[in-house]
């Protein structure tokens, strides 16, 4: 049994493991750091609790492979992916395969200490946020016009301007205007975001 | 609107200044008096040098070089040119054949001259491939209009004279033919020369000694047979003449257009002195002379031919480096957002670091010891960002190459040490074995030591998923047919068969999250320094990459790049 407040870090940067280890102590959560996906596995136990952050770039066994083992041997553990910035094919099949959130490198503190920490409480009591996270979604899904959603759709898929210029026929310009306004919309900053709300929204559809 | 058209002036390049243009200045004005004074001795020269064998007392010769002149002025001044074409054979006249100034005969005639090949000129300008004469179309385009204008101004010549009781009636035709054979051969001979020299590029002159030893031996062919045709003076037709079609070849095959109309104008000349210090009578001077316009015409069009495919294969180089340089950006492009992706971890780590250690500076008591410790490894990652930034600047100054000559054997240790600590980490041993007396290499060092580090780190990476009582990096030197050969080895498990085929094309990765760009990069970096790369060896026991430069003894003394 160990504390539900626990972060399973897994980085094969020494310098990036190191410097969370010491970040997240000082806010309090318990840490425990690993150089590879192997290591974790090796060192794992079904009883564990809390949250595995986790780079999905890595050598040897991918991050994608990690979270299945580990879902396999039973786990609990929630998931957070750390991803290269821009990496939006590698985050959807994180969330698909089960992951509750993922961060863009270089990572913003102050969102990981809030991405883990509700990871951790999600944990405790996973249906009802759920449910009132994709109510507020729906909410602001439906604020969207047809062209807007569509750009969201494609920016979820990881394309570029230009790519969803061409894909709809219009100037990569206008994707420009239609994509900041989807942004405001859905009241998200980074790709990321959008993403993930399109992974939940979609997901039901 | 005489002064309308200034338009083939600026085609082929003003050489001689625009005459009587209002306004110029005292020097220009003065250049251009002195400009059209060269053109008037020019003419006058060249036309007493070229009478020889003349019809009656007339300017009707077998060979006539002065209309060349005319042309080419008008080519380059335009309509101001004319008057100086008409004052050319009138002046000519008068000084080599003794005519009376107000003879208005011979106002009459030069005027035809003038004005005929001033339309000419006109005619040649007016074409869009008359700009450079290295191409078949414009050789095409001289040729053909000279020989029309020739002929025209040929046949009025002779009508004037025979109207004026100077010819026979019965002398008309001939008259026409020789001067039309005379004109074009002397236009065909002197023609391309000048417009070649008031192309921005000039006549391109042999350089090397090397050069000017095959041009040597081509004028010796040429002499040799110019000897076999005339050396038995008693033969009445000149049954060797195909011999003078050996070099008439070789020299346009192997120098295009610019030493093919010098080579051909030499010849012309020769020619003639021949035939003035020989007894032919003019008839053969003639005859002979309608076999050099064949000759010349042909030798011209094929070093048209030859400029043209000499251009084209410079046009299909340059295309290639452009393309070349077009790719590298490409790859300069992936190469920014693989370096960006490596930069992303120091900064994580350096943000994490300053956000702990200003948690521990808000903290009561403060821990001073671990809060510099934190700050120094916040330092560190700082470092290791500058780091990947310099590599990045590296890469991108690697867009020229820059021969030298260095030690092939000092590079590669530098390279391996720079980089035996981290795989000291990945516990990877190095060891650099070259043999004693290995020559200099000729390259751009810093280009190979960016594809060394490439294939170093390569060698690391294919060895951490391994699990090998010894995990070995060894490069060797070595020296092959005067190319350094250089092999990185590694004991790794080596590549899958289907990728080993495709190992240097770009975007062909084995690792996760590797932009496969690497070996393409190493490619076109040794490919660029005049040398090759391969995979030396793959099998369980690990793999080999191979890379060769040149070595500086084959290129001692050679240009850079």
């Amino acid at each position: 049994m160990s504390d539900p407040r626990t972060v399973f870090i897994v980085d094969d940067d020494a310098s990036v493991r190191d410097s969370l280890a010491l970040l997240l102590g000082l806010n309090g959560f318990r840490t425990q750091i690993f150089a590879s996906g192997e290591t974790l596995l090796t060192a794992f136990r079904p009883d564990w609790q809390g949250c595995v952050l986790l780079d999905v770039r890595m050598p040897g066994v991918s991050g994608l492979d990690i979270q299945q083992e580990l879902a396999r041997r039973g786990s609990t553990l929630a998931t957070v992916i750390m991803t290269a910035h821009g990496d939006v094919a590698t985050a959807r099949a994180a969330m698909k395969a089960g992951a509750v959130d993922f961060l863009e490198k270089p990572i913003d503190d102050e969102v990981l200490i809030d991405v883990l920490q509700d990871a951790i409480s999600r944990q405790a009591r996973p249906r009802r946020r759920k449910a009132h996270a994709d109510a507020n979604i729906g909410q602001r899904l439906e604020r969207l016009t047809q062209r807007e959603r569509q750009v969201m759709r494609l920016v979820a898929r990881g394309m570029q301007n230009a790519e969803i210029a061409e894909s709809l026929g219009i100037s990569p310009r206008t994707v420009e205007v239609y994509r900041s306004r989807m942004f405001e919309k859905l009241g998200v900053r980074s790709v990321a975001e959008v993403v993930r709300i399109a992974l939940r929204a979609f997901r039901t559809k | 609107m005489i002064l309308r058209n200034q338009k083939p002036a600026e085609q082929v390049g003003i050489k001689l200044a625009p005459l009587w243009t209002a306004g110029t200045s005292l020097t220009s004005r003065a250049l251009t008096i002195l400009s059209a004074g060269g053109f008037l001795l020019a003419y006058v020269g060249l036309d007493w040098l070229s009478y020889v064998n003349p019809i009656g007392n007339l300017n009707i010769t077998p060979w006539n070089p002065p209309p060349a002149l005319s042309i080419a002025l008008v080519l380059n001044v335009g309509w101001p040119g004319l008057p100086l074409t008409i004052l050319g054979p009138w002046l000519s006249d008068i000084v080599v054949r003794g005519a009376d100034p107000s003879n208005p005969l011979s106002i009459c005639t030069a005027t035809v001259i003038g004005l005929g090949y001033s339309l000419a000129a006109m005619a040649i300008g007016r074409q869009q491939a008359a700009r450079d004469p290295r191409q078949v179309s414009s050789i095409a385009v001289l040729l053909i209009i000279s020989a029309a204008a020739a002929l025209l101004v040929g046949a009025t010549y002779s009508l004037v004279m025979v109207s004026s009781g100077a010819l026979q009636r019965d002398q008309f035709l001939m008259a026409t033919v020789t001067q039309w054979i005379g004109d074009t051969n002397g236009i065909v001979v002197v023609l391309p020369l000048l417009v070649l020299a008031s192309t921005p590029g000039r006549i391109k002159w042999p350089r090397t000694t090397r050069e000017f030893t095959i041009l040597l031996a081509q004028y010796l062919v040429l002499a040799v047979a110019l000897w076999i045709i005339f050396s038995p003076p008693s033969t009445d037709d000149f049954q060797y003449f195909f011999l003078l079609f050996l070099p008439a070849i070789w020299i346009p095959l192997r120098w295009g257009v610019d030493m093919t109309a010098v080579s051909m104008a030499l010849l012309e000349a020769a020619l003639v002195a021949i035939m003035i210090g020989t007894p032919y009578p003019p008839a053969y001077f003639l005859e002979f002379q309608m076999r050099m316009v064949v000759l010349t015409v042909t030798s011209l069009l094929l070093a048209a031919v030859v400029s043209e495919r000499i251009r084209s294969a410079r046009t299909v180089r340059e295309k290639d480096d452009e393309l070349a340089g077009l790719a590298r950006l490409l790859a300069v492009g992936e190469m920014t957002s693989a370096i960006a992706h490596e930069i992303n971890n120091p900064v994580t780590a350096l943000r994490n670091y300053l956000r702990a250690a200003r948690l521990m500076a808000n903290a009561v008591p403060v821990d001073g010891l671990a809060l510099v410790a934190t700050l120094d490894r916040a330092v560190t990652e700082a470092e290791r960002t500058s780091d990947v930034v310099r590599r990045l600047r590296d890469f991108y100054r690697t867009g020229n190459v820059h021969r030298q000559a260095f030690d092939a054997h000092r590079l590669v240790s530098e390279c391996v040490n720079s980089v035996s600590d981290r795989l000291k980490r990945q516990s990877v041993s190095t060891s650099v074995l070259a043999p004693a007396g290995l020559p200099q290499a000729w390259a751009d060092p810093l280009q190979l030591s960016i594809v060394l580090q490439n294939l170093l780190s390569n060698a690391g990476d294919a060895m951490t998923s391994v699990e090998r009582v010894a995990r070995t990096i060894s490069v060797q030197l070595g020296e092959h047919d005067g190319m350094i050969e250089i092999c990185v080895c590694d004991t790794g498990e080596g590549v899958v068969p289907e990728l080993a085929n495709h190992l240097f094309e770009p975007f062909k990765s084995t690792k996760a999250g590797g932009m496969g760009l690497g070996l393409a990069i190493s490619r076109s970096l040794v490919e660029a320094n005049g040398g090759r790369i391969w995979l030396a060896r793959n099998d369980l026991e690990g793999v080999c990459v191979a890379f060769s430069v040149p070595s500086g003894t084959g290129h001692r003394g050679g240009a850079a790049s």
